[in-house]
């Protein structure tokens, strides 16, 4: 009965106001958490490759959790810089503001006032909701492709402990080294030696 | 005074789109794959090749995406969340109206419906002939009302539906069947070498 209860209350929470944050947190939160598990579950991959690619899945899907509310938060913000001018007068008639002019105080004028800052009210609802969204847009259009390519890469050579890789003008392969030679393993060893499939900075895909 | 940016801030469009699970996460799915592709292709720190591969990769994991979503989670979890809730979660509980509505299509055409003015809503059902698809009830509220009934419970059923099949379309069913597309697409592109046999 609690959990039904539960499920009740959630309904009704969201057919009042479904905040367009909820479905791309709970999105990211879900797979921030299988998509790492399912990388570290594969047997056909390396060790060394599961490691890196789980830990990039999760650290994109942790950025773009705050990232999202934030967004969403802030241009949910903006709502009365935008509706600061709309006011209860623009929901009346103007019959109505006309008996208001010259005084009238019947049951109709009341009721319409009444109705007027009902519409207001949900009027600004309305402007904070779609700006959210408008928010989450850009979060999941610019902010988070942005904010991963500045801080994964950085962030992926501290944990993992990798060297820096400073990319060298291509030069033609002469002979390749041989395999007791270990010599230039530290030498060219990148962070994209984890991957089988070349691959950018950015880890945004799913496979 | 409303102005422009406010009045398309709260079109009756963008309202619906904001409120509807479904078709706010295909907008961003959508916009994800114009930006992510994009923010690859912008960046100078990998070569050519590495870029147009990530890039026509990640577009064709949103493709998926967002085929998928469409597809399959629209329909099959709204449709499945409104018979649950109507048939088990809210069984008891008349207040929710889940006995005014045949199906999932009967609400939605009622919701857009009460979304208008009265005369708009008189106009469209005696033009369309649409009062045959609600009962006496539903018919007098959208009739008579200026502000019918919402339902919010069967509103909330779907978007509840729509979020449950979203997170499980998008996180787990999604990557496993792009997983299963990508690569021989990349390769059909000649983004990819094809897989090379074992020896033996």
């Amino acid at each position: 009965m609690g959990f039904q209860n539960f499920l009740r209350n959630v309904c009704s929470k969201l057919g009042e106001n479904n905040k367009p944050t909820y479905a791309v947190v709970a999105i990211a939160a879900v797979k921030g958490i299988c998509r790492p598990t399912f990388t570290m579950m594969d047997k056909t991959e390396k060790p060394e490759t599961k490691k890196y690619t789980a830990l990039r899945e999760g650290l994109t899907e942790i950025i773009a959790i705050p990232v999202y509310l934030a967004c969403g938060y802030l241009a949910g913000k903006c709502s009365p810089l935008i509706t600061r001018k709309v006011t209860k007068d623009d929901f009346l008639t103007n019959q109505i503001k006309q008996d208001i002019a010259n005084g009238v105080q019947s049951d109709k004028v009341q009721k319409a006032v009444q109705n007027a800052e009902k519409q207001l009210g949900k009027y600004k609802m309305r402007v904070t909701n779609n700006l959210r969204f408008v928010g989450v847009c850009a979060a999941a259009l610019v902010a988070i492709p942005a904010l991963c390519s500045l801080t994964i890469k950085p962030v992926m050579t501290k944990l993992l402990k990798t060297p820096k890789y400073e990319e060298k003008p291509e030069t033609p392969q002469v002979q390749s080294t041989p395999a007791y030679n270990n010599s230039n393993i530290r030498k060219s060893f990148r962070l994209n030696a984890y991957q089988s499939r070349p691959q950018s900075g950015m880890k945004v895909g799913g496979v | 005074m409303i102005g422009p940016i406010t009045s398309a801030l709260t079109s009756s469009g963008l309202t619906n789109l904001v409120q509807s699970t479904s078709s706010s996460v295909a907008t961003e799915t959508v916009l994800k794959a114009i930006g992510r592709p994009g923010f690859i292709l912008i960046d100078n720190d990998i070569s050519p090749d590495t870029k147009k591969y990530a890039a026509a990769k990640e577009f064709l994991y949103q493709a998926t995406c967002l085929v998928i979503y469409m597809a399959l989670v629209v329909p099959v979890f709204k449709k499945g969340a409104f018979k649950y809730a109507k048939n088990h979660l809210f069984k008891d509980v008349p207040d929710a109206g889940f006995d005014k509505f045949k199906d999932l299509k009967t609400y939605a055409l009622y919701r857009k419906l009460s979304e208008k003015t009265m005369e708009d809503r008189q106009h469209i059902l005696n033009v369309n002939k649409l009062q045959d698809r609600f009962s006496p009830s539903i018919r007098t509220e959208l009739l008579t009302k200026d502000d019918p009934e919402k339902f919010n419970k069967i509103k909330g059923s779907i978007e509840l539906g729509s979020l449950i099949g979203s997170v499980l379309g998008l996180a787990i069913l999604a990557p496993q069947v792009s997983h299963a597309f990508i690569h021989p697409a990349l390769r059909f592109l000649g983004l990819e070498k094809p897989k090379e046999k074992p020896h033996t």
